[in-house]
């Protein structure tokens, strides 16, 4: 594809992503027999509003779980007081992750989803969903924090987290990649794609689109 | 600028490659060699979700009877009962298997059946009034990948093609595509520009082949840059009700192509209108001054004759 173009937009993204990635809006309460919550980071914060809209019987039959993932303040005792039925942290997403796998393989029709946090963990979360078989119109979705973004290079396959730039080197094959406005929910990732494959002495600007 | 332009994929002149539901030319066998030699370096160009077994039968079925039927002398298909017996002569196959048993082929049906056809192939699963893309092979594409796309929804795969979303073009050819019936296939034209004959432009290889495009000169145009038509075509599988969208490839140069004088002349005209975000989408802003200036020779302001046939 040609990029040149690129040159003088600074807010380009290619692309009609609207159509092409998870629709993000406010956390509200649904209708359910069970709510599983998952935050991180400053999702916390999304977690404390929510509550400013449930009844107390909401928390009583609700999964909470938070992955601070090392963003201070740390939120715990706020959520904590929330009063959930169950409540878990993790560190990471990654030690999350086998967690969330057997809370959704244990949900039951009826359970609501609620994720919020960078857009990376909301990707991943709804593929462990999806992959779980839940449905997703039973979810929703609120970014909190950075507008960071989880690509992958198209050319070495290889995943990169908290993309902020663009355009990005690729941090396992070197070639400097375009970041098009394309999801895919099934890898949870924006695709990206070399940006001066035609003269690869050219180097666009560099410029911080998702911060 | 856009159109859907779909229409009844029926048989129209002989000779062309309209006259059988599914063309097989001249470049048939090398086309299968370029499709192995592409999946032995990747094999994710060919994927199948779970649940797209029973498309995969139903399109062998579809292209083994409609080659036998076109090509008797190439191609040869004896039922007996679930037992196949499947003839490839310019491939030199001579295959018995169980239609519906997976293990009695070398491949997945879907695999083993568009390793021996021209073009590339989707399978599309039909569900909640949406088409999704969750099977195919895919090695001689215009810069779109499978392996990224699998899974999507109609409109997420067309997600990167710009101004059509706002024209509404996507929601009316889903609707189209939505209600094609058995026996009743449709097809629709598309076009891009390569430079040079190479079938495999995908993104995966992007890095490889982009730098081409600076490889033309005014004095080149004619053997460089080549105009690359998709025929697509939509037909509805009887058994899992999905819909199969093969897209073949042909390419042909601008010297070729203005052998033609209608031919050069339409093109002269067609790309010198592009808007500049088609110009971009299709990757031609490197070349195109130079494409349009190299045809301008083939337009007189002449009134062409109607269709896309010559004269």
């Amino acid at each position: 594809m040609d990029n040149s173009h690129l040159a003088g937009n600074d807010d380009y993204i290619e692309g009609e992503e609207r159509f092409s990635q998870i629709p993000c809006s406010t956390l509200e309460p649904m209708d359910g027999t069970c709510h599983i919550i998952l935050a991180q980071g400053e999702g916390a914060l999304a977690v404390l509003d929510l509550a400013k809209k449930t009844s107390s019987d909401f928390w009583q039959k609700t999964h909470l779980a938070y992955v601070p993932d090392n963003i201070e303040p740390n939120r715990t005792s706020q959520l904590q007081d929330l009063n959930p039925r169950w409540f878990y942290e993790w560190p990471t997403l990654d030690a999350a992750l086998p967690h969330v796998r057997e809370i959704f393989a244990n949900s039951k029709q009826g359970s609501r989803l609620y994720v919020t946090g960078t857009h990376s963990f909301i990707g991943i979360i709804f593929q462990q969903a999806h992959n779980a078989g839940i449905d997703p119109y039973e979810a929703l979705a609120e970014r909190r924090g950075p507008k960071t973004r989880r690509i992958q290079c198209v050319h070495c396959k290889g995943f990169m987290d908290n993309v902020a730039t663009q355009p990005v080197t690729c941090s396992h094959c070197g070639v400097l990649l375009l970041v098009r406005g394309h999801y895919s929910r099934r890898l949870a990732a924006y695709q990206g794609v070399c940006i001066n494959a035609e003269d690869t002495s050219e180097i666009p600007e560099t410029k911080e689109l998702f911060s | 600028m856009y159109a859907v332009n779909l229409e009844p994929h029926t048989p129209v002149k002989k000779g062309s490659v309209f006259e059988f539901p599914f063309d097989v030319d001249e470049h048939y066998v090398s086309e299968m060699k370029d499709r192995a030699l592409v999946l032995d370096e990747d094999p994710l160009r060919c994927q199948s979700l779970p649940h797209m077994e029973a498309a995969g039968w139903d399109t062998l079925e579809l292209i083994m009877e409609s080659k036998a039927a076109a090509y008797p002398e190439h191609f040869s298909l004896s039922k007996d009962g679930d037992k196949w017996r499947w003839i490839n002569r310019p491939m030199g196959i001579d295959d018995t298997f169980i239609f519906g048993n997976t293990s009695t082929l070398p491949y997945g049906p879907m695999e083993y059946i568009t390793r021996q056809a021209q073009g590339d192939f989707a399978v599309l699963d039909q569900r909640d009034g949406n088409l999704w893309m969750d099977a195919g092979i895919v090695t001689t594409q215009a810069d779109w990948s499978l392996d990224f796309d699998i899974g999507m929804n109609f409109f997420e795969w067309h997600a990167p093609v710009p101004l059509a979303h706002e024209l509404g073009i996507f929601k009316r050819a889903l609707k189209f595509l939505l209600n094609v019936q058995h026996g009743k296939p449709a097809r629709r034209l598309n076009w891009t520009m390569t430079i040079n004959p190479r079938l495999d432009t995908s993104p995966e290889n992007y890095h490889k082949w982009g730098k081409d495009r600076l490889t033309v000169t005014p004095e080149n145009v004619g053997e460089k840059v080549y105009l690359r038509v998709e025929l697509q075509t939509f037909w509805r599988l009887p058994r899992s009700n999905g819909l199969l969208f093969p897209i073949r490839c042909y390419l042909i140069s601008m010297e070729e192509l203005s052998s033609i004088p209608k031919w050069g002349c339409r093109l002269h005209r067609v790309l010198g209108s592009l808007p500049q975000e088609l110009r971009d989408y299709k990757g031609l802003t490197s070349y195109i001054d130079d494409t349009v200036a190299w045809l301008s020779k083939f337009d007189q302001g002449q009134e062409t004759s109607p269709g896309t046939f010559p004269d």
